[in-house]
């Protein structure tokens, strides 16, 4: 009598725990596949320019180079001297430059091994003029990246150095 | 008495246990019938071929009950050094190669790694840049990704061989990264003005991880919720993502 009584029990757990097992969707048969691959690299993130003045013929030869392994860089010159004396400047922008208000911008950016070179001149001033001089100046900027790949430039970028300075 | 209801009980068990169990195992693969059937069945698999600039790269099919995988590659590899400012081509797609029809999901993922090769949370992954191509079968599900993942969704059923659109044209480096400078300096070297900017990111490695899953096109809503955890509606065999 104990022995029908505990076998009834347990057939009923059993019955039980088979319903629930039924209801576990039947998902679990669904053919399903996957395939995982990664990858990874160094970013290399260094800009080196190297700025040189010429002496030529009626004034100054100006070079800038992107050294070989630079990120490319947008260039812009700037030319101080006397206010007497600007009427004898002539900067030959030739192919590529530009005149922007004060500045003298190379319209396409310098990638590594690339230079550009402007010559700065000053024509017909009087030889009884005083001893003068002339300034020149040029600014790079690192040549920005849009989510399209195109290198744009933006003279105003914010940067910030490390340390917070 | 009792011993009748308990031999009703016993009888009733067994009936239940052998319909249960057959039924599950069945349902996945006897949508239809014929007496073709038994022979089709043994040529059912799925697989599925992850290819990266056109070429296959890593796949995981399902043939002769057993899975041939071939994983042991890695995605970038053409890429000899990554450099700022450069566009590299990194077209992704995927193939059924299995012998039945599927629907397939990418997840990508990018991150920067630490110098143990271990993720590091600190970096933006937002500078890596996988340019994704639109309006070509590939949704993204927005509620799913973030700056770090990205999950897209193949909206079409692809038969055995076929082949989806690329989900992707190119990876780069985005230009806000130049932002954060570790060291500026110059000096005269040769009769030459040098300036030299080295930025925090310069020497980091990142890291380009790809998944592509695919799930039988029968019974596709359930299949795609079991299988991806995922809602979807397929309505004229065209997959979308229920908001």
């Amino acid at each position: 009598m104990k022995f029908l009584q505990q076998k009834e029990k347990a057939l009923i757990v059993i019955a039980l725990s088979c319903l629930v097992l039924l209801s576990v969707p039947t998902a679990l048969s669904y053919f399903t596949t996957y395939v995982e691959v990664k990858g990874s690299k160094e970013v290399v993130m260094v800009e080196e320019t190297r700025f040189k003045e010429e002496v030529i013929e009626d004034g100054k030869l100006v070079t800038i180079t992107a050294a070989d392994n630079s990120d490319p860089v947008y260039i812009r010159v700037r030319v101080f001297l006397a206010d007497d004396l600007k009427e004898y400047l002539t900067v030959d922008t030739g192919e590529g430059w530009k005149a922007e208000g004060d500045y003298y911008v190379y319209q396409t950016p310098l990638h590594a091994g690339e230079s550009a070179s402007l010559p700065v001149l000053l024509k017909g001033v009087p030889e009884d003029h005083p001893p003068f001089g002339v300034t020149v100046i040029y600014e790079s900027v690192p040549a920005l990246c849009n989510e399209k790949g195109e290198l744009y430039c933006d003279w105003d970028y914010d940067m910030i150095l490390e340390g917070g300075h | 008495m009792k011993r009748k209801y308990l031999y009703l009980l016993e009888a009733l068990l067994i009936v239940f246990t052998l319909t249960g169990a057959a039924i599950p195992s069945a349902r996945s693969a006897l949508t239809i019938t014929s007496r073709d059937h038994d022979a089709q069945l043994e040529m059912y698999h799925i697989g599925i071929t992850l290819n990266e600039n056109e070429k296959p790269l890593a796949f995981r099919n399902y043939k002769n009950e057993k899975w041939n995988v071939n994983g042991d590659v890695e995605l970038l590899s053409g890429i000899t050094s990554f450099h700022y400012g450069e566009t590299y081509e990194e077209k992704l797609s995927v193939t059924n190669s299995g012998s039945i029809d599927e629907y397939v999901r990418v997840t990508v993922y990018k991150y920067w790694l630490d110098g143990n090769g271990k993720k590091d949370r600190n970096l933006d992954p937002s500078y890596i840049d996988l340019v994704l191509l639109k309006d070509n079968g590939w949704i993204v599900d927005e509620s799913a990704s973030t700056e770090e993942r990205t999950v897209l969704y193949y909206q079409k059923p692809l038969a055995p061989g076929e082949t989806t659109p690329d989900l992707s044209s190119s990876l780069l480096i985005n230009g806000d990264i130049k932002k954060y400078v570790r060291e500026s300096e110059t000096k005269t070297e040769d009769g030459y003005t040098v300036v030299t900017s080295v930025y925090s990111y310069n020497g980091r490695h990142f890291a380009l991880e790809v998944e592509a899953d695919g799930v039988q096109t029968h019974n596709a809503e359930d299949a795609v919720r079991s299988a991806w955890g995922v809602s979807v509606t397929v309505k004229d065999g065209i997959l979308s993502l229920k908001k």
